[in-house]
């Protein structure tokens, strides 16, 4: 009897649990960190798997000194241990000290270096969503005409031509031949700037979550419009323009010849309001749904394109800490890269059963 | 007594030829067509899929794809009004509206229907938002769509395919056209449904008093609903009469093997349908003289170097054939049986 009873409260837990995960949200949540702690551990371990350490240099450094420097930083004690420590800390918003940069913690680094990088990723995503979608439009609705020969030829060279071959190129024409454009150096200039967000007088008093809301400091407002950027922003747009112009292109022609536009236009609609209110909206469909894939190949051409532009971002200090072996600050920007693409992805999910109905649960 | 026939003219097509360009060469959709339609008739236009029964009358509200092209004259009460972007935008979905078969791929998946009845009258006539919502929740009443005034505000694929069509047709009605063109709209739909679809366009338009064309390659369809009939071939018409005369004394070979090969419901006999000889005509590459000429059974050394013209040899009868003994066709082609 009581037996019986016992089980059924088992069974309405079981359920009230199942129905936890079975919302959505959560388990997107959960999907999500289950995936981050995945990408930390295997770098966490693959980085331990190369050679050399973050204190091997040109010069060899004293035994003893080597010794004492490896104890500080705990990297003497047995890898499961270390493991153990850095999940520990992480769980506790702790990134650790920056092997490498010793001046910084890798939180004050990543600190320095995201606003950069959402900066320019923000910018480079922008400006291949606007020309991409519209010049992917001209083309569409000037089928077989000379704008759309035009624009599959420059989406054509855009996507044989990837942006570490791009950035080169562009630096060699208007950085050096024609000399217009600054080739380097966005953002390096004046760190401090962004330290203000960790410093006492701005987090006294403010939430953890302030430093999302967009309080620029006043003389750096200029920095979105900085010319350093330009050339960045340029190799690192104009491959996903050409994707996102071919996309929309084929899109937009399929769309257009749909029944319902036909109806549209049965019901004497203008053509520019055929296209505003009826045409765009599935066109751009197959374009919100590549936006996940999208954000991750900006992100990850971002990493290159710091490096060739030697901008203060994360990406370049993904690279460097990789190559100096800073454990922590390559660990810590993987957090920050994982993080930041899941719940991207989660937002473009969610953006995609908003924009087509017939998803919609 | 001219004049006031003139005036009743709602639609006055002449010569009317539309041909698509395509890699494998020009296709003549529509061959030199004309006939006219009068305020409040009702028109059936018959012929094979393939006869050009679409593509004329999107020819004359101007929705052709890109590769057609339309030559000839359409005057809508008199106004000139082919290939006419402006004039057409401006009646099309007011004077002029159009519903086609495909009712489950015609309207916008991504759009609800509310906004999508809304716009017609707001684009049209100028009236706010809710003024309009009103009518369009009147319109889905007319069309018999139940709870109209929650549905309004659903998207389409919340709708079967038949009361898409009522909503399409409640849309194409939402102006008080004075004509509705109705191309194929039930041949997708189950038959009951189709009974349906086709008892709301007959009583709207009594209701509204405008002039219907039914489109369709459903004879049944046509004794149904039309008053008068244009059968169509190869692009051109060929035959023009009310239903009775279309139906009892066809005056072509064509409609006489249409006619014969319907099932009929009076027929207890077991005898297997006819059908017509040979396959439809190449558009791509018509015969010289009658398209039908390579099926017909009655076929002249004339028919195959020049084109039988439309010619009026009754009160507001057409025919175009050089045979000049047609009143017992239907016969001929019963006892051949
Ligand atoms: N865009 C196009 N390009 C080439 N040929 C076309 C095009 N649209 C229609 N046609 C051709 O026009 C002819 C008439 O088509 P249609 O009017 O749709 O016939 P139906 O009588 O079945 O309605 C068909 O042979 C069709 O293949
Ligand atoms: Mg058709």
């Amino acid at each position: 009897m009581s037996n019986s009873s016992h089980g059924l409260r088992d069974l309405s837990i079981l359920n009230i649990i199942s129905s936890i995960l079975g919302n959505y949200f959560i388990r997107k949540i959960l999907v999500g960190l289950v995936t981050i702690w995945v990408v930390i551990t295997v770098t966490f371990f693959i980085m331990r798997l190369a050679p050399g350490g973050p204190f091997t240099g040109e010069r060899q450094l004293d035994p003893a000194v080597l010794a004492n420097l490896r104890h500080s930083y705990g990297l003497d004690l047995p890898l499961w241990k270390q493991y153990a420590m850095y999940m520990l800390n992480l769980l506790h918003g702790d990134l650790g000290p920056s092997l490498k940069d010793t001046t910084f913690t890798v939180k004050e680094l990543l600190g320095i270096g995201l606003p950069n990088s959402i900066l320019l990723g923000l910018l480079a995503l922008a400006n291949a969503l606007i020309f991409g979608v519209s010049i992917g439009t001209l083309a569409a609705l000037h089928h077989n005409g000379w704008q759309d020969y035009t624009v599959m030829f420059i989406a054509i060279v855009g996507i044989i031509c990837p942006s570490f071959v791009l950035a080169p190129l562009l630096t060699l024409v208007f950085g050096v031949n024609w000399g217009i454009l600054p080739v380097a150096g966005f953002g390096s200039h004046s760190p401090e700037h962004w330290l203000y967000f960790f410093s006492p007088e701005y987090q006294h008093g403010s939430h953890w979550w302030s430093f999302m809301i967009p309080t620029i400091p006043k003389e750096s407002i200029l920095w979105a419009f900085d010319k350093h950027l330009i050339l960045p922003v340029i190799s690192l747009s104009l491959p996903v323009i050409a994707m996102l112009a071919r996309l929309t292109r084929g899109s937009m022609i399929e769309v257009m010849n749909a029944n319902y536009i036909r109806t549209a236009r049965a019901k004497g609609l203008s053509e520019r309001r055929i296209i505003v209110k009826h045409a765009l909206k599935g066109a751009l469909l197959p374009v919100v749904s590549v936006l996940g894939p999208l954000i991750a190949g900006i992100t990850t051409g971002s990493v290159v394109i710091e490096k060739i532009y030697n901008i203060s971002g994360v990406g370049r200090y993904f690279v460097d800490g990789a190559l100096n072996r800073d454990y922590t600050l390559v660990l810590g920007t993987v957090v920050l890269y994982s993080a930041l693409l899941i719940s991207l992805n989660t937002i473009v999910d969610i953006t995609y059963g908003y924009i087509d109905p017939r998803i919609k649960k | 007594m001219n004049e006031n026939e003139n005036n009743n003219i709602l639609l006055d097509v002449k010569n009317l030829t539309t041909t698509f360009s395509t890699q494998e060469g020009n296709v003549a959709a529509v061959n030199d067509l004309s006939f006219q339609i009068k305020a409040g008739e009702t028109l059936g236009v018959v012929g094979e899929s393939g006869s050009g029964k679409s593509q004329l009358f999107m020819s004359i509200l101007g929705l052709l794809a890109n590769n057609g092209k339309a030559e000839g004259s359409v005057k809508y009460k008199g106004k000139e009004i082919l290939n006419q972007k402006k004039t057409l935008e401006e009646i099309r979905g007011d004077r002029l509206s159009m519903i086609f078969q495909d009712s489950m791929t015609s309207l916008n998946p991504f759009v609800k229907i509310s906004d999508q009845l809304t716009e017609v009258l707001m684009v049209h006539r100028g009236i706010s938002y809710n003024d309009a919502l009103n009518e369009a929740i009147n319109m889905l009443d007319m069309v018999s769509i139940p709870r109209a005034k929650t549905r309004v505000h659903r998207y389409p694929h919340e709708f079967s395919g038949g009361m898409r069509q009522r909503v399409m047709i409640a849309m194409s009605l939402i102006c008080k056209p004075d004509l509705l063109i109705a191309d194929e709209p039930t041949t997708a739909l189950d038959v009951t449904v189709q009974a349906q679809i086709l008892d709301i366009i007959d009583n709207l338009k009594k209701e509204l008093n405008m002039a219907v064309v039914m489109i369709t390659h459903d004879l049944g369809v046509v004794a149904r609903v039309a008053e008068n009939v244009m059968v169509m071939y190869g692009g051109r018409a060929i035959e023009k009469g009310t239903v009775d005369e279309i139906f009892y004394t066809p005056s072509h070979p064509y409609t006489a093997g249409l006619l014969a090969s319907m099932p009929r419901l009076d027929d207890d006999s077991n005898k297997a349908l006819y059908t017509i000889q040979g396959s439809p005509p190449n558009l791509q590459n018509l015969p010289v003289g009658c398209a039908f000429s390579p099926r017909c059974e009655y076929v002249m050394d004339q028919c195959k170097t020049s084109v039988p013209p439309l010619e009026c040899f009754d009160v507001n009868r057409h025919r175009a054939c050089f045979l000049d003994n047609y009143q017992d066709l239907i016969e001929n082609i019963n006892r051949g049986q």
